[in-house]
């Protein structure tokens, strides 16, 4: 009889033991229940949550902000470039016309 | 005169042949555009991570769309969603692809009735908005807003599906988490919790669940 009982306990442990050491995720996601469900729609209403909503997951990796940078650089200089010629015929003209 | 050996095949057997070589050919075909449709798994799953099929961005504003699909196909158990026919369709209806809030009212026109859980979280596993509650008691992948920009420019905020949190045994640092990366060429990242809390804290600890609503 305590043989019996040693196995069963020791049965008993080793079933146990695995899911005590790694608490493993359930192999499906668990359904909600009706009164969780309505829980967390009150709770995402909440000014603290809410604000997610609005949240934009627009990614640029780092490959998108050097080319952005790039950009603005060029745009820069075009800019500087538009302007600068004709400013710099303009100035010339100025500077000629007394002679 | 006899005909040579090679020319006395059955004529079915002439026949058969191109055939069978054009069938070969067909199931090739075949093969290689279910191989180029299907998304590969290129990493080893990590021990108590949630098994979620990846699903590329392929471009990079589209790193919620794919978050929000590998979510929706986990929870369903199958491919029903893909990136570009979810681009697509947010298209037609007039929704912002980037946009969280545009997210939860489409989910609520699919017929899988699906439902997205907007939440400011944190790493613990308190319920109902511990990191850890959804993945490890509940069994839900969770989609985190990331940012790397060192000034948080919202711009580059990025959205990523945790799929778990793992036990760091190579080193006395702390858990690892486990993030599968829309936009990424390595598909499975694994950030020190620290690091993940640093990059999540960029998007204001922003997390969304995709659920069923119950019936």
């Amino acid at each position: 009889m305590p043989r019996l009982l040693t196995l069963a306990l020791a049965i008993a442990v080793m079933m146990v033991l695995p899911a005590v050491v790694s608490a493993a995720p359930p192999s499906r996601p668990l359904p909600l229940t009706s009164a969780h469900f309505s829980e967390l729609q009150k709770l995402q209403a909440d000014d603290e949550h809410a604000t997610v909503a609005d949240i934009r997951a627009s990614f640029k990796s780092e490959h998108e902000q050097q080319l952005e940078r790039t950009r603005l650089a060029d745009d820069i200089s075009t800019g500087v470039m538009l302007i600068g010629y004709p400013a710099l015929i303009v100035g010339l003209l100025i500077c000629a016309a007394p002679l | 005169m006899t005909t040579p050996q090679h020319q006395r095949q059955p004529l079915g057997d002439r026949k058969s042949g191109p055939r069978l070589a054009a069938a070969l050919a067909g199931l090739a075909c075949l093969g290689c555009m279910l191989g180029c449709e299907q998304p590969r798994r290129t990493y080893r799953l990590p021990p108590d991570c949630l098994p979620v099929r990846y699903e590329a961005a392929t471009t990079h504003a589209t790193c919620l769309v794919s978050s929000v699909v590998m979510a929706s196909n986990y929870l369903l158990g199958d491919r029903r969603l893909s990136e570009r026919g979810v681009q697509v369709d947010l298209k037609r209806l007039g929704y912002d692809e980037t946009r969280v809030g545009d997210f939860k009212a489409y989910l609520r026109q699919l017929p899988e009735r699906l439902y997205l859980v907007t939440l400011t979280g944190q790493l613990d596993a308190k319920p109902p908005t511990g990191l850890r509650y959804w993945l490890e008691q509940r069994g839900y992948p969770v989609i985190c807003v990331v940012n790397r920009d060192p000034a948080a420019d919202p711009g580059f905020n990025h959205a990523v599906l945790v799929i778990g949190i793992s036990k760091n045994h190579k080193g006395l640092s702390a858990d690892i988490v486990h993030y599968l990366d829309p936009s990424s060429v390595q598909q499975l990242h694994s950030d020190p919790i620290d690091e993940f809390e640093t990059i999540w804290a960029g998007g204001d600890h922003a997390m969304m669940i995709v659920c069923q609503e119950p019936t």
